[in-house]
């Protein structure tokens, strides 16, 4: 099974990409966000403006703290930003729109007490669709991650990457125009994470949407990114954003090519700066 | 003595071997109450009415069993269990969902059902009694309220430990306000709400039967303490031992039927 | 950072539920007294808010209610160091050995679910309408509350501690007082807890049962010869000590368990 998913993500077809379309599909303008604590503000994102057009992939890195889960949160209408907005084809978001910008969280967020197909067709059940109806459409598309055997399980007698795998089909199910992906990954061992990555390469980059890919890891990082923007903390903000211009999808030897080498060593410098302390801002 | 000498021997033996030692261990402890019991009413000298002997209460237990009246009092027991429990838990959940859907009231009510539950309820007994007269609804409703107060206690403190990921999900997800509360937080909640809802099922046999004992007219309870009054002490521990098997056959259904719901 | 703010912003919100729950509370008594007053309900079974004020009142100059208070007490106290020492030893013995543990816990745990009101016949039985029935019932239920829960806590010795001591060469006597009995401290608190609160009510429930003094007795007398309002006052009485004592409990645990969790 490993050597079949493999080969298809080798199978790189014609990027996806429709940078070509030209203009931003989402806009983040001037997003600020503060918490409001006892002893004050504090800011988690000073100021952050970036465009996305249609079918890019962004990776955000950067320390903990620097506030990159509060604005992707904020990018799917979870928190609302204090400052600025985010437009997606010139309407605000405000609130959570799954058929918009669908989630896939870090820690699996499987509902324990539903079953793996139960648990994919959630956003459909919370639209409305009928029972009937929604568990075809979530059976469906656990066969594409190959889990249909699963389908009447429990999360508890799945492994972390099947997990991980029903969460990415389930923020499909809502066919948004934007997927956000907070460290998808994050909670997996270094085998499960790379494997899991080759497997979702082609499903997740050649479905024309909208990527944002919340990460700590430099790797995947440069080997999804079209872009990777990276944030640096106290408060919050954008440190620098960088291109890389190989297609996508990406095979594995991508990560041996210079361009992937030289862009991996510029981040890690970018990073060593905030390990030997960067003068920080008074708060 | 040692925990870790025990635990090296343990894993050595064959797992029929060590099962037949805690048989047997088991067995000479009842081969020991047993004895004295039959050294007690025999040789011993203590009187019938006092202390019969084993056959006397197995033969008396045979033809209890045969018996319509305690067949009858079996029923009304059952009966009265099953209403208060019906009764106490439904309350308390419904009572628990609707102060738990809100942090305010979920503070103005925890405590007084905290209060509920600690305060010994066996003196508020008298008081249905008083209320609610010798028949079953004294015992049907002092057993409800004593199941409600840890159902309604745990639903509420069910939901108010909601895995906050949990509530996030359901958002990112589109869930509404309602589905949230019915889809998300019910269902997190449903492990707190299922310990309270066992801790229901114990406190309403105990207390049916307590009520039985202390002032009723029927019931299987009722015939203990009838049976121990009048000095019908073979009886009375072949009803006890009807009781003991009652008590574990509600138990025992209890914890299918709640085994059924997953967490 | 969150999470303090959490903590910070509830600080309000307890004490305005603290205000509803006064409110709700006077507002019962409130209406307890207009349904009399207005003779929706007969004073002669509910009372009224001022009568078993004014019986309150009167139970501090009244010899026969402190004398009462007095004998429970002193009976509870008895029943709960008896049933405590024997639960302490069987329970350390069951919990340190797996082989007693595995053949003798089920049984204990199947006992301890139970009404144990059941046995009471058996105790009047054999001590007669005296004390010690109270006190010997007591003892045996406390006696499983304890054990139950000692066994509970010498379970959380970690077997790698165990392992540990082993590897340094500990003797069992300090393995015992190192390892076994520190990490064990958390059922004897627990064991010790729900000892002293089966203590309280299967003491009130023999007092009811059989009429040997104490409050328990005095209840029944109360509630059976109508003078409802001191039967009320009597379980304000009870439940006021019994809701203060919690709250004593969980402020003491909570100093122990933070201590823990500071070191």
């Amino acid at each position: 099974m490993n050597g079949k998913a493999q080969s298809t993500a080798y199978k790189a077809e014609p990027s996806a990409q429709n940078s070509e379309q030209g203009g931003a599909a989402l806009t983040i303008k001037g997003v600020g966000v503060d918490y409001s604590t006892a002893e004050g503000t504090f800011t988690a994102v000073e100021r952050v403006d970036l465009d996305i057009a249609a079918g890019e992939f962004v990776s955000i890195i950067g320390p903990s703290g620097c506030g990159k889960s509060t604005l992707l949160h904020s990018i799917g209408g979870l928190i609302p930003p204090t400052r600025g907005e985010v437009e997606f084809r010139g309407e605000v978001i405000g609130e959570p729109h799954p058929d918009r910008a669908a989630f896939v969280f870090q820690d699996y967020s499987l509902l324990p007490w539903k079953t793996t197909l139960d648990n994919v067709a959630l956003g459909l059940q919370f639209k409305g669709v009928s029972k009937g109806e929604r568990r075809a459409r979530a059976r469906d598309l656990l066969r594409t991650v190959r889990l249909e055997a699963f389908a009447n399980s429990y999360p508890a007698e799945l492994s972390g990457g099947m997990q991980q795998r029903a969460a990415v089909v389930r923020a499909l199910a809502m066919d948004p125009d934007i997927l956000l992906l907070d460290e998808p990954f994050g909670a997996l061992d270094e085998h499960s994470r790379r494997q899991l990555g080759v497997e979702m390469a082609e499903l997740l980059t050649t479905t024309g949407k909208i990527l944002i890919l919340i990460t700590h890891s430099l790797d995947e990082a440069v080997f999804w990114g079209d872009r990777v923007v990276v944030m640096g903390a106290s408060p919050g903000h954008v440190k620098e954003v960088m291109e890389i211009s190989a297609p996508r999808p990406r095979a594995v030897d991508f990560m041996l090519t210079d361009e992937f080498v030289d862009a991996r060593r510029h981040l890690l410098e970018l990073s060593r700066h905030d390990l030997d302390g960067e003068p920080e801002p008074a708060e | 003595m040692s925990a870790i000498a025990r635990t090296a021997g343990a894993k050595g033996s064959a797992g029929f071997q060590y099962g037949l030692k805690l048989w047997a261990l088991r067995a000479l402890l009842v081969a020991i109450i047993a004895g004295a019991w039959s050294y007690a009413a025999g040789p011993g000298g203590v009187a019938d009415i006092l202390l019969p002997s084993i056959p006397q209460v197995a033969a008396e237990l045979g033809s209890l069993v045969k018996d319509p009246v305690i067949w009858r009092a079996a029923g009304l027991t059952l009966g009265e269990m099953a209403i208060a429990f019906v009764l106490g838990a439904s309350l308390g959940i419904v009572v628990g969902l609707w102060a738990g859907r809100r942090n305010l009231r979920a503070r103005v009510t925890d405590p007084l059902l905290a209060w509920g539950y600690i305060v010994p309820s066996v003196v508020f007994y008298p008081l249905f009694l008083l209320w609610f007269g010798l028949g079953s609804s004294s015992k049907v409703l002092y057993a409800a309220v004593g199941a409600f107060f840890p159902i309604a206690f745990n639903t509420i403190r069910g939901l108010k430990s909601v895995d906050p990921k949990f509530v996030r999900l359901g958002k990112a997800f589109g869930a509404s306000k309602r589905q949230l509360d019915v889809s998300i937080k019910l269902g997190a909640a449903m492990p707190m709400v299922l310990s309270g809802v066992r801790i229901g099922v114990a406190l309403t046999t105990i207390a049916v039967i307590l009520g039985e004992m202390l002032a009723a007219s029927a019931g299987l309870g009722f015939e203990l303490a009838k049976s121990f009054n009048v000095l019908q002490t073979a009886r009375g521990f072949a009803v006890m031992v009807i009781l003991m098997v009652l008590v574990g056959l509600v138990q025992l259904v209890a914890n299918r039927a709640l085994s059924h719901f997953r967490h | 950072m969150k999470r303090r703010i959490v903590m910070r912003a509830s600080s309000p919100l307890r004490t305005r539920a603290a205000l509803i729950r006064c409110v709700v509370v006077v507002a019962a008594l409130i209406v307890w007294a207009g349904a009399v007053r207005l003779g929706f309900v007969d004073p002669v079974f509910v009372s009224s808010p001022g009568d078993v004020g004014r019986a309150l009142a009167g139970f501090t100059r009244d010899a026969e209610v402190l004398s009462a208070l007095v004998v429970t007490v002193r009976t509870i106290l008895i029943a709960f160091v008896i049933g405590t020492v024997a639960g302490l030893v069987v329970g350390t013995v069951l919990g340190l050995s797996r082989t007693l543990k595995d053949a003798y816990m089920p049984p204990i745990l199947f006992l301890l679910s139970t009404p144990k009101s059941m046995f009471l016949p058996l105790f009047v039985l054999s001590f007669g309408i005296t004390t010690q029935t109270a006190i010997a019932f007591g003892a045996f239920t406390v006696f499983f509350y304890v054990c139950v829960n000692i066994v509970g806590g010498v379970e959380l010795v970690e077997a790698h501690h165990l392992r540990l001591a082993r590897a340094f060469g500990a003797s069992r006597l300090s393995t015992f007082r190192h390892v076994v009995f520190p990490a064990s401290l958390p059922g004897f608190f627990a064991a010790l807890w729900h000892g002293m609160t089966h203590a309280v009510s299967s003491i009130l429930l023999a007092q009811l049962f059989v009429a040997i003094g104490g409050l328990g007795t005095l209840i029944s007398v109360y509630s059976t010869s109508l003078q409802t309002d001191k039967a009320l006052a009597l379980t304000v009485v009870i439940s006021v000590i019994a809701v203060a004592l919690a709250a004593l409990w969980s402020i003491t645990e909570r100093r122990l368990t933070s201590w823990r969790a500071n070191q």
